[in-house]
């Protein structure tokens, strides 16, 4: 059984134009369904506003889906009952992606690190502070951290005392949204090795949020690739990177800048598309460099193409792969 | 041999703070030929940023500067701020890392526009056709709106375009761009890459590129200069410093990219963190952390010498080719 579910879920979300103005209807998370397996990393990809931050919330239950449902272990989240709830909230933690603004400046480390423990269990002092010391090994620090605040510290060591916060728990699965992003690259590396390490040592599933394809990459087993609030390829990491099939992963794999000057970066340059007869077709039509009438009338559906490889692109199901 | 725009001659900055006078650069030297891009690239607290406001003279007050930088064929550093006032903004312009708080939000983008051109040149009787065509130079295709739009009514990507367009204004020699990408994700950073070139080549202007990212560097620039803790430690062709590498910072650096590494492998890091500024190591800077040091690196600071002709470390033990 996996460890989350997500069927069809989708957020919805209202916008008006002015005080009087119409509603308009903003698709942020549309339809997706996907699950993760007990110890394994999914990544997901995707531009600024695509709807990756709104998926975390909803499965953090931060926010309710519009429609659709999350199961934890088989269970419904919508269904369950407060002391259900709080064991869900408990084995799923995250980490966010600038550990300067998410932990807290008046807080030592110390309280920092001992609130969730407080909170969810009955734990005295003495045992409370081995608590900490172990944690604080576990990702790399010692207990003379721990009655320093967060601006004593470096951007690497916040970003793993936020780790030691989401780990307290023991938690089953963390949400990484962007945990390097803000980061230099040397810092970076120490950071997926630790997180790489602690996967390995205490079976933990991970959904890596990023829009570096290089770094997902590296991380993840699975990757899904997500547009405007949709899915459009989902597949083994190594797949998806090696043989990409969207023409959006193309794209944006073209556009990653390589740290290797024999490589150019490549820019598929596109004319928009003037979308006056656009009625609910694909939702990458605007920028697709090989979009068809098809794709005008219909949206595509998610298609396993290869193994565990899935698409969703008339393109490369029905056009002429070159 | 052709004089370079710019050339920073042994620059020294410090700070007077509350714990005492912390020495941020030490004896920085690089220059900037005409139409080149330069890369500056160090992580954070390096001091990338405050070389770069030297250079553009915006350095908050408790600082000391020492060195030479010759811009122009004019000693910056001597100039008096009101000489200062026609070089910036003018001849040399910067882009600052963030477009969302480097435009002024109460103000539409015509009008920030037109206020660097008249600053610039008050005599320009159409200030607007001016920003139009400087709008369509930076890849807008819709310029009258643009025009008529306030920042936060752009994506992030256009911010940055609308503040490459201020910056063009002046016709700059020399653009400085403090990590211009860093905000924005892939497909967004690649138009922004594509942008600064096409500038370089129709305004023949010089880039100094300030940056962490090495990929950005690869695609970018043309030489680049790998700074630690306030010391240039290798300058030369982006060619040379990624296949030729000869500083061992340099080298680790570039194998802690997660770039085609598979998963389960672990990235070789730097051990230790950066020193404290106040309380710099003696010799060396970089030898506490250095798999390569010896005795001498303690002792004596290694000066930046040439190694092929346009290739510079400063390192008593440098890596050979093949390793």
């Amino acid at each position: 059984m996996p460890l989350i579910e997500a069927k069809n879920v989708s957020k919805h979300y209202y916008k008006r134009k002015g005080f009087f103005g119409k509603k308009e209807l903003i698709k942020a998370v549309d339809n997706v369904s996907f699950s993760i397996e007990k110890g394994t990393t999914l990544g997901l990809v995707g531009e600024t506003g695509c709807g990756k931050t709104t998926l975390a919330k909803c499965l953090l239950r931060l926010i309710n889906p519009t429609s659709g449902a999350i199961l934890f272990k088989g269970k419904d989240l919508s269904k369950m009952k407060s002391e259900e709830l709080d064991d869900y909230h408990r084995s799923v933690q995250i980490v966010f992606q600038n550990p300067f603004t998410s932990l807290n400046p008046r807080m030592t480390i110390r309280n920092i690190i001992s609130e969730p423990i407080i909170t969810h269990k009955k734990i005295n002092k003495t045992e409370l502070e081995t608590e900490l010391v172990r944690l604080l090994k576990v990702v790399g620090l010692n207990e003379t951290h721990l009655s320093r605040y967060p601006h004593e510290l470096s951007g690497g060591q916040n970003q793993r005392v936020a780790i030691a916060r989401a780990i307290a728990l023991n938690p089953e699965l963390i949400i990484l949204d962007e945990p390097t992003s803000a980061l230099d690259v040397s810092v970076q590396a120490t950071i997926l090795n630790l997180l790489n390490e602690l996967q390995k040592q205490f079976n933990l599933s991970y959904i890596f949020i990023s829009h570096d394809l290089g770094v997902v990459r590296f991380i993840s087993d699975y990757i899904i690739v997500m547009y405007s609030g949709k899915f459009v390829e989902m597949g083994p990491s190594e797949d998806i990177l090696g043989q990409p099939l969207h023409p959006y992963t193309k794209m944006l794999l073209l556009a990653l800048p390589l740290p290797d000057p024999k490589k150019k970066i490549e820019l598929i340059q596109h004319q928009m598309k003037a979308l006056e007869d656009w009625r609910g077709g694909c939702v990458f039509l605007q920028k697709c460099p090989y979009g068809m009438e098809l794709c005008k009338k219909e949206e595509p559906e998610m298609v396993e193409v290869r193994e565990k490889h899935f698409v969703a692109c008339y393109y490369t199901i029905k056009g002429d792969r070159r | 041999m052709v004089e370079p725009i710019l050339s920073v001659e042994k620059l020294d900055v410090s700070f007077s703070t509350f714990e005492g006078l912390a020495h941020v650069l030490s004896k920085v030297t690089f220059k900037i030929n005409h139409k080149e891009v330069f890369a500056l690239v160090g992580e954070t607290g390096c001091g990338k940023t405050v070389t770069a406001l030297s250079i553009i003279k915006l350095l908050p007050r408790n600082s000391y500067v020492q060195g030479r930088i010759i811009f122009n064929g004019r000693n910056i550093l001597e100039l008096k701020e009101s000489d200062m006032v026609e070089v910036r903004g003018k001849s040399m312009a910067m882009i600052l890392q963030d477009p969302s708080s480097s435009l002024n939000p109460m103000f539409k983008v015509g009008e920030q526009l037109c206020d660097a051109i008249t600053s610039n040149d008050p005599n320009i009787k159409e200030p607007k056709r001016y920003a139009l065509e400087l709008l369509s130079k930076v890849g807008f295709k819709d310029t009258e709106r643009v025009f008529n739009s306030y920042p936060n009514e752009l994506s992030g990507g256009m911010q940055q375009r609308v503040a490459i367009s201020i910056s063009l204004t002046g016709k700059p020699t020399l653009l400085i761009a403090d990590e211009p990408t860093t905000a924005l994700d892939v497909l967004t950073q690649a138009q922004i890459i594509q942008l600064l070139k096409q500038v370089r080549d129709t305004y023949s202007t010089s880039v100094l590129l300030i940056t962490h990212n090495l990929g950005l560097v690869a695609t970018l620039c043309d030489r680049v200069g790998i700074m630690y803790f306030g010391q240039v430690v290798e300058i030369g062709p982006t060619y040379d410093l990624f296949y030729n590498t000869k500083h061992p910072y340099t080298k680790g650096l570039l194998q802690s990219l997660p770039y085609n590494k598979l998963k389960n492998q672990t990235l070789p890091t730097i051990p230790g963190d950066l020193p404290s500024p106040l309380s710099p190591p003696s010799g060396c800077r970089f030898y506490p952390r250095c798999p390569r040091s010896n005795e001498s690196c303690s002792k004596d600071v290694p000066e930046i010498l040439p190694i092929t002709d346009k290739h510079y470390v400063a390192c008593f033990n440098p890596l050979s080719g093949d390793e």
